[in-house]
């Protein structure tokens, strides 16, 4: 029998399209896809526009989601706010990764000193949850969108940090790494041409599912009032603008936005467990 | 040949992968006599350990799953008793021993409370009278200080102790016969020696049959009255161990014994230690004909059409080889 | 009083003050001081709640805590029968159940989850108490002993105000716990399955031991220990979760007086929390570790 190759791109990429939930997945960041990129175009009334003559509808033929207090049509509000959202959460991920994998990986490549002192303070940052270490930064940075997705981005870099370490290590213990140093190759090479690469599908999986992490980050931050500023539509900030009519019945300003966060945050997360599925021989046994 | 303890006909288990269907078991025959040992052996991967958790009905489901087959143990078919019935047979009759003792307890318990649990579950006796028995059980296999082990973790004694420990826990009910996977393999060679004596010594004692399964046609010389030949998924040659050492009728047995070293004789220049050429075959889809046809030396075309049966050749040395057939 | 806005401040006025809160010295001077205070005890003075911080935090914090530890408690409840069902039926039907739930915990904003719940157990269902604080305001509060309601109702002999006090803690302490509960879920359900698969598992079926047993009392407890180890990352989580559910809830809490402080931008009530939040983690840490030598005997105590 021909020994089909399982490691192969291809064949992993089979693998995924055969997971139903990955697909599900996909299927999903591709709607928010087309959110970030087209979402304002995508619905027949502004976000921005006020009209006190139709506030607080609820959701009907007109406005499938409902209106808000000022009258604005709530879709139109969530389709124009994904670029927002999502944007802040990728620019977290961009930051934790960047910053965070090239520490990690030192760290846990020289060891020793190095590694201890990393290591300290990346244990002392992840002694906090990312939502206080946030409102931290954020406080020192003084509160906008921007500011929400590098505070989110600087939690990130020791979550980032203690998984690439961990790789490291393990690479570093392999035989053909042995061998290599004891060939004489440089650190910075073997650190480059072994280290990273090997260390490349778990930081992946991490940063799609952190990515998912970053919108609920995102969104929790503007509800405190840490993030995006009035009037911009992003998905938290619109929950803390409807919260006050929860208690009244108008629940549609409310949850609407939530789902959206929802599903954004499972799209990432399902990817992500579906390409650790497919790259962990481990987990494929059925 | 004795009465038969055990008796296994066409054993099949199958494992469901990604890659297909693997036939880890694929028509595995043999017999244990009572009060003998049987040393099974063959390389990794050809199905030994598969064969016996599927006699203890441990087969990990899914992905694997007995197929078909009889496995006789003490005059009935064990693949047929229900779940309740099989775990009380497991740890009382029917007992099994595995390859690592280091990982083999439960390191969260100590010792006596392990032994108790099992002893208390086959047999109708008190808390005390358990620990008692456990303790009866590690001065049997030569533990010093047995009193003290039992209140221990397992991480405090060594691995040539915890796999006496294990034994002592397999043999506390005074199984009918007990199924031993590579019980030496992991332990250093003067304590192999050890083990090795110490089952067969209570083997005589307790009167039980043995299932030895091992990689090291050594081990069976030194242990065993029977020995079966396993090669991908199927017995390929059963005899006593007298007439396999001094008659190897297969083209594998053959190649396995000229891979091993003979301490006490220089290798000749021309005659090296040998190697068996070429792969195991795949699990997956296999051949048609004989399993063994490409490694073989002695291969003509009904090997590549048909496949051997397992032909009784007198006295109960069975070889499955159209040489022989 | 600078709050108000600069319009409203006389020149003298905003000197004063700036006197009065140490604003006249180079930062590095004040950065000695608020250490040289802090080592004393003093984390300032929080000038949007006109107090000590200290004394704040102080103040709040037993509403934080009854607020978490209730959540905690739930959580513990639930999540382990959960994550052992789930381990044990591997995607059958109710691991299948249980996965949706996870999933959904671990995917909805907590703050969005708890609004939720008050529109449909508040406004369309009637059953739960207005989303206001500890106790009805129909209710006195009782004397302050621990400052937990729950325990000092009862010290007071008052079932009304306990039961009030239990009521009003019902949803803010579910919200709270379910984004935890999924992550408790998940972990166990993995470490159980990967338990399952260990040698002495094997070794206990083969000699006779049920598979609810050899579940119960052989993977359970060492699938425990890495769930262990995160129940304390999960209690600091559930502190810093607890922010947003303070907010949603009206709850009088630490988290709430954070979410001020940065409203007021009066940052020593900020930093007082942080500081705050760190010395309970420490503490919360110290616990683990000790819990974690009585359920593994290998781990050894210097």
């Amino acid at each position: 029998m021909a020994q089909r190759n399982t490691d192969s791109l291809g064949y992993k990429f089979q693998l995924f399209m055969k997971n139903k939930l990955a697909l599900v997945g996909l299927l999903i960041l591709v709607l928010i896809s087309i959110l970030v990129f087209f979402g304002p175009s995508l619905s027949s009334y502004d976000a921005f526009s006020v009209d006190f003559s139709v506030k607080l509808r609820a959701p009907s033929s007109t406005h499938l989601f409902g209106t808000d207090n000022y009258g604005r049509d709530l879709m139109s509000r969530i389709f124009s706010g994904a670029r927002y959202t999502l944007l802040a959460a990728v620019v977290s991920v961009v930051i934790g990764l960047t910053f965070g994998a090239p520490l990690g990986l030192i760290s846990g490549y020289f060891g020793r000193k190095v590694d201890l002192i990393i290591m300290r303070i990346v244990d002392i940052l992840l002694a906090f949850p990312p939502l206080i270490l946030a409102m931290a930064i954020v406080s020192g940075l003084g509160p906008s969108l921007v500011n929400a997705a590098v505070a989110i981005g600087i939690s990130y870099i020791p979550i980032f940090a203690r998984m690439a370490r961990s790789r490291a290590i393990h690479v570093k213990r392999m035989d053909y790494v042995e061998s290599a140093i004891a060939l004489g190759s440089s650190r910075v090479r073997i650190i480059l041409t072994d280290v990273l690469p090997n260390s490349m599908t778990p930081l992946i999986v991490q940063a799609t599912v952190y990515t998912g992490y970053g919108i609920l980050w995102v969104a929790s931050l503007s509800f405190i009032g840490l993030g995006a500023k009035l009037p911009i539509p992003e998905w938290g900030l619109m929950i803390a603008e409807g919260r006050k009519y929860i208690i009244s019945g108008e629940w549609w300003l409310t949850v609407f936005p939530g789902l959206f966060i929802m599903l954004g945050v499972t799209g990432f997360t399902l990817i992500g467990d579906g390409i650790r599925e497919v790259t962990n021989p481990k987990l494929r046994l059925k | 040949m004795k009465e038969v303890l055990l008796e296994i006909r066409n054993l099949q288990t199958h494992f469901k992968t990604d890659e297909g269907e693997a036939r880890a078991v694929n028509g595995v025959d043999l017999k244990v006599p009572k009060g003998e040992t049987l040393g099974l052996v063959g390389e990794s991967g050809c199905g030994k350990s598969v064969t016996a958790l599927s006699i203890m009905r441990l087969v990990p489901e899914p992905p694997g799953r007995i197929i078909g087959g009889e496995i006789i143990f003490d005059g009935q078919d064990i693949l047929k008793l229900r779940e309740a019935e099989m775990r009380r047979m497991r740890g009382n009759t029917l007992s099994m021993i595995f390859q690592e003792p280091m990982t083999a307890m439960n390191p969260v318990y100590r010792i006596g409370s392990q032994m108790a649990e099992v002893i208390q579950l086959h047999q109708k006796v008190s808390k005390k009278e358990a620990m008692d028995r456990a303790l009866d059980m590690l001065h049997k296999v030569g533990i010093p200080d047995p009193k003290q082990r039992l209140r221990e973790y397992p991480h405090q004694i060594s691995g040539g102790m915890r796999q006496r420990v294990l034994i002592a826990m397999a043999l506390s009910s005074h199984p009918k016969m007990v199924i031993a996977d590579e019980p030496t393999t992991a332990l250093d060679v003067t304590i192999q020696a050890q083990i090795l004596d110490l089952m067969n010594q209570l083997k005589e004692e307790m009167g039980t049959s043995n299932l030895l399964i091992t990689h090291d046609l050594g081990v069976i010389f030194e242990m065993a009255q029977w020995v079966a030949v396993m090669y991908a998924g199927k017995i390929v040659e059963y005899a006593a161990v007298s007439d396999l050492f001094s008659q190897p009728l297969h083209p594998y047995t053959t190649g396995l014994m000229n891979s091993i070293p003979q301490i006490d004789q220089p290798v000749p220049k021309d005659k090296m230690l040998r190697s068996i050429p070429g792969m195991v075959p795949s699990l997956f889809d296999l051949l048609e004909g004989c399993t063994f046809q490409d490694r073989c030396n002695h291969v003509f075309d009904r090997c590549r059409r048909e496949e051997p049966g397992l032909a009784d050749l007198g006295s109960g040395h069975m070889v499955r080889c159209w040489l022989h057939g | 009083m600078m709050i108000l806005g600069p319009a409203h401040a006389s020149p003298e006025n905003i000197a004063t003050m700036r006197e009065l809160m140490g604003l006249d010295h180079s930062i590095p001077v004040q950065f000695i001081h608020y250490m040289g205070q802090l080592l004393k005890g003093d984390l300032g003075y929080s000038y949007h709640a006109g107090s000590p911080v200290s004394q704040e935090l102080l103040r709040r914090f037993p509403a934080t805590f009854e607020l978490t530890t209730f959540a905690f408690v739930l959580m513990v409840l639930c999540s382990l029968p959960l994550g052992v069902v789930s381990g044990y039926y591997r995607n059958k039907t109710p691991d299948n159940v249980i996965s949706v739930f996870t999933v959904m915990g671990l995917s909805m904003p907590t703050f969005w989850f708890g609004l939720l719940l008050i529109y449909i157990f508040f406004y369309k269902l009637g059953l739960a108490p207005p989303p206001m604080g500890r106790l009805s305001p129909d209710v006195a509060f009782p004397p302050r002993v621990t400052g937990l309601l729950l325990v000092d109702t009862l010290l007071n002999g008052d079932l009304k105000a306990f039961l009030s006090a239990f009521h009003q803690l019902i949803l803010p302490g579910v919200t709270l716990a379910f984004f935890n509960l999924a992550i408790i879920v998940r972990t166990l359900k993995a470490d159980l399955i990967e338990t399952l698969e260990e040698d002495y598992i094997r070794t206990a079926r083969a000699m006779g031991i049920g598979v609810k047993k050899v579940l119960l009392r052989h993977a359970f407890r060492n699938a425990l220990l890495p769930t262990v180890t995160m129940i304390g990352a999960i209690y600091g989580s559930l502190l810093g979760g607890a922010v947003l559910t303070e907010v949603v809830f009206s709850w009088p809490g630490v988290g709430m007086y954070a979410v001020q402080s940065i409203r007021y931008l009066d940052y020593a009530g900020l930093q007082g929390f942080i500081i705050f939040y760190v010395i309970i983690f420490a503490l919360i840490t110290l616990l683990v570790d000790i819990s974690y030598r009585w359920i593994d005997p290998r781990v050894q105590l210097d």
